[in-house]
């Protein structure tokens, strides 16, 4: 008996074993793999302890590059060492190799280091530069001109506005420069408020405080956002005489905003809040329980600015132009997407989600199966090249592991579903490529939102297939609303029909109350980790792979 | 096979891959076709659970009236859980006074929903809100004074108060609401908005006021208003009071409760008992 056990744990640690040996071969053997992946997790690492033990980056630069030039005069000594040895026993070449390996490994961390120092040092010695300069700011009565610089928050109480200042201001004496910060309004939620508004603010500079555990103030520092005024007196231009900003942008994120008013002239809360979320990725407000409800129930990020809906748009597109030959498909998915893009005002966090959702798509068009696994760490290098910060930002996080999940998860899901039965198509198309995004964002979710719901994987399930098809009705509902308004009620009818569905799951699940566990900060991270952890592990056990000898080149290579 | 055989097989594929969203599409129509038909309801009175502050919607058909909005957007969510799903526009919205209490929801209703009117009376008082009100929304605004009044079908509704040109409005700004009577399928409603015992002693010469079925007690059910006098004249069998949970100000006030013992009327209070509906 307990040999048995015994045995099939060390069937599945073999594979295991076999599979991560494989795959650190391959990614190795991929130089640009493996520079993306460095370069985007030295990145996180770097900005994590640069900004907590604030060293100085050049003494990081002092150590690193002679670490740069050891590890590659080792490497290379070690190669030419092992060709001495190749005569030699087996073993030894296998160590020394192994060794090599090891060592050329050390290479690329202490090289991408550098370059991530080099690129990250700069803005991390501004940042605390400001985070100094801005106490000074913060005592008397100001009075600043700025324009709206993203477009305004609603809370509960009041609204959340950032602000990009017009000109240097004056403010006690001492210049708060144009570029230093961008300014966060708390106000009256009766203002109505438009991108690009020029308004002017009269009040008192705070520096955000930490409250219930929560670092209020890193938060806000990964927005570049430095000082905050609460209430301050409101006076703003109209629109139409004086308009900041990028005027595409304004434009177009007003196109949004008079789609999201036809929903809300159609539709009543929660349901015209949750089809503004699933459609634009608006974030909106629920009332407090039944934003507590879709927190039970794990469905807040269908409705968080995350760009999941892109995911799920490729997914959409896939099926319903099932007629169409496969890469005639991927074009029509590609400008669904990129149109979806535009609609919904090309805010940053859609416009990632469509070149994640582009690439995946791309990768069907060459199919080359290779290209999708080049192509998802070097576009997320990529980003992070551009923003580092961005490695912060909940929406990056969801949209990437989405991507991710749909790539490597959903082979896994459906493999599984064939050995169990060749039939029911329809969960194969609608559940499973949903299941596969929810599964794969559980790590994200839970660092994000802070609870773990056991009935997420159950709530999802039962929602997901809806929310696709929710979608389409709604984007035709809009469109359709000015040119023939019966039959867009009608669409309306059918959204409202399954948001009241969702709506009810939602609170079913959140009435049985029980079933989530919170976490503090601290324990979200290390609980999001071993998640991650556990779900990477899995996947590189179960993915589908067709001759487990000849992949990763694990026959070829030894 | 023949080429419609392929055709057909591939949309009865097609219908059987979307089997949900047909049965959604059903159910949508079937929404749409019998519960969106203009039925002729009875007409209502809701008190919002808004917390501290007052919201009030009267509605039959698609006609509604709502007196005050709360202090926060409490009352955009309660709103959505009386008013049909394809109905998101207000016909009268009646501020009695500009309090922060009664306002601050009233702006976001007229930012959230499509608004025909809105009636208050025009009183000095120093807040952003009803700066702002007057500012932005200056074409909806229509001042009242007692004697106007409002007519829909089962729901008759007057301004009984303030008079025009009364020197006791300011600078108390709660005895400068906006008071009403309505009367629903021979039912008498009486909102009194803040109005204190000042306003509920001119209130005495109405005859009209005698055996009032539902009274909104005044200011929040405190201690300054539902007095003696009132009770002993309207003889309300039913009174509401608009209050939050652990309010600072204590209210309902327990002499305002004893009050109403004294003469037999039955209280509600919007917290313990949530949103309260009657159905005429």
């Amino acid at each position: 008996m307990y040999l048995r056990i015994w045995r099939i744990l060390k069937g599945i640690f073999l594979k295991l074993r076999n599979r991560l040996v494989g795959l650190y071969r391959f990614i190795l053997d991929y130089k640009i793999i493996t520079f993306s992946i460095l370069y985007v997790l030295l990145n996180a690492v770097c900005i994590s302890v640069l900004r907590n033990i604030k060293v100085s980056y050049t003494i990081g630069l002092i150590v690193t590059i002679p670490l740069v030039m050891f590890s590659y005069f080792l490497k290379n000594r070690l190669r030419r060492s092992s060709e001495v040895i190749l005569k030699k026993s087996e073993w030894r070449i296998k160590l020394v190799r192994s060794i090599g390996t090891i060592f050329e490994l050390f290479f690329f961390v202490s090289v991408i280091g550098s370059l991530v120092l080099v690129r990250v040092g700069p803005f991390l010695r501004h940042e605390s530069e400001i985070e100094g300069k801005v106490l000074r700011f913060t005592a008397s009565f100001t009075n600043v001109v700025g324009y709206i610089s993203d477009e305004p928050i609603e809370k509960h109480r009041g609204q959340h506005v950032v602000v990009k200042l017009l000109e240097d201001t004056p403010v006690e004496g001492e210049q708060l420069l144009r570029d230093d910060t961008l300014l966060l309004i708390k106000t009256s939620s009766f203002y109505k408020l438009h991108l690009g508004q020029l308004c002017q603010f009269r009040g008192t500079l705070e520096i955000p405080e930490s409250f219930e555990g929560f670092d209020y103030g890193a938060y806000l520092r990964d927005r570049k956002i430095f000082l905050l005024m609460n209430n301050p007196i409101v006076e703003c231009e109209s629109t139409a005489i004086t308009r900041k900003g990028s005027v595409v942008r304004n434009w177009l994120v007003d196109n949004k905003n008079s789609m999201i008013a036809t929903i809300d002239k159609v539709l009543n809360e929660p349901q015209s809040s949750l089809l503004a979320g699933i459609i634009f990725g608006q974030k909106r407000l629920f009332n407090t329980a039944f934003d507590e409800a879709t927190r039970v129930a794990g469905l807040s990020h269908i409705v968080a600015a995350s760009g999941y809906n892109v995911t799920i748009l490729v997914i959409v597109a896939e099926r319903i132009f099932f007629f169409l030959p496969k890469k005639w498909r991927v074009i029509v998915g590609l400008i669904v997407i990129w149109m979806f893009a535009i609609l919904s005002g090309l805010s940053s966090s859609i416009v990632r989600a469509c070149i994640m959702g582009s690439i995946s798509l791309l990768a069907i068009i060459f199919g080359r199966s290779n290209t999708v696994h080049i192509a998802i760490p070097l576009a997320s290098a990529l980003f992070v090249l551009i923003k580092p910060l961005i490695l912060f930002d909940i929406g990056f996080l969801l949209s990437v592991s989405a991507v991710v999940g749909l790539t490597y998860v959903l082979p896994i899901l459906i493999d599984i579903k064939q050995k169990i039965t060749k039939k029911l198509p329809f969960v194969e198309n609608n559940i499973l490529p949903t299941l596969a995004c929810t599964l794969s964002t559980i790590p994200v979710s839970i660092l994000s939102f802070k609870t773990i719901s056991i009935w997420a994987v159950i709530s999802n399930t039962l929602i997901l297939p809806i929310i696709d098809t929710t979608m389409f009705l709604g984007i035709f509902g809009i469109m359709l609303w000015n040119i023939f308004k019966p039959f867009a009620f009608i669409l309306f009818g059918v959204a409202n029909m399954q948001l009241k569905y969702f709506e009810f799951v939602t609170n079913l699940i959140y009435k049985l109350n029980w079933g989530q566990i919170h976490f503090s900060d601290s324990s979200a991270k290390v609980v999001s980790l071993v998640f991650l952890g556990f779900i990477l592990l899995l996947t590189i056990y179960l993915y589908p792979i067709k001759n487990e000898q000849y992949n990763y080149y694990l026959k070829t290579d030894s | 096979m023949s080429s419609t055989t392929i055709i057909l097989k591939q949309i009865l594929n097609f219908l059987w891959r979307n089997l949900l969203l047909i049965i959604f599409l059903m159910a949508g129509l079937f929404s749409v076709v019998v519960l969106g038909k203009d039925i002729a309801k009875q007409p209502e009175i809701v008190f919002f659970d808004v917390g501290q502050g007052d919201g009030i919607l009267i509605q039959q058909d698609n006609f509604q009236i709502v007196i005050d909005g709360g202090a926060d957007d409490t009352v955009i969510y309660s709103l959505s859980k009386h008013l049909p799903w394809y109905d998101k526009t207000i016909e009268r919205l009646i501020l009695t006074h500009p309090h922060q209490d009664h306002l601050e929801g009233l702006l976001l209703i007229l930012k959230k929903y499509e608004v025909k009117e809105i009636w208050y009376f025009p009183v000095e008082y120093e807040y952003v809100g009803y700066e702002y009100l007057l500012k932005e929304y200056e074409t909806l605004l229509r001042p009242k004074k007692a004697g106007d009044y409002i007519k829909y079908r089962d729901i008759y509704g007057a301004v009984i108060f303030p008079f025009d040109g009364d020197p006791h409005l300011v600078p108390n700004v709660n005895n400068a609401s906006l008071v009403m009577f309505f009367e629903i399928k021979g039912y008498k409603i009486l909102l009194m908005g803040d109005a204190e015992v000042e306003v509920e002693k001119k209130l005495l010469e109405y005859g009209f006021l005698h055996n009032i079925d539902i009274l909104k007690a005044g200011h929040h059910c405190s201690k300054t208003a539902s007095s003696k006098e009132l009770l002993s004249f309207t003889r309300p069998s039913l009174s509401v009071c608009s209050c939050g949970i652990l309010n600072k100000f204590g209210h309902p006030h327990y002499e305002t409760v004893e009050n109403f013992r004294n003469f037999n009327v039955q209280y509600l209070v919007t917290y313990e008992e949530g949103d309260i509906k009657f159905l005429f």
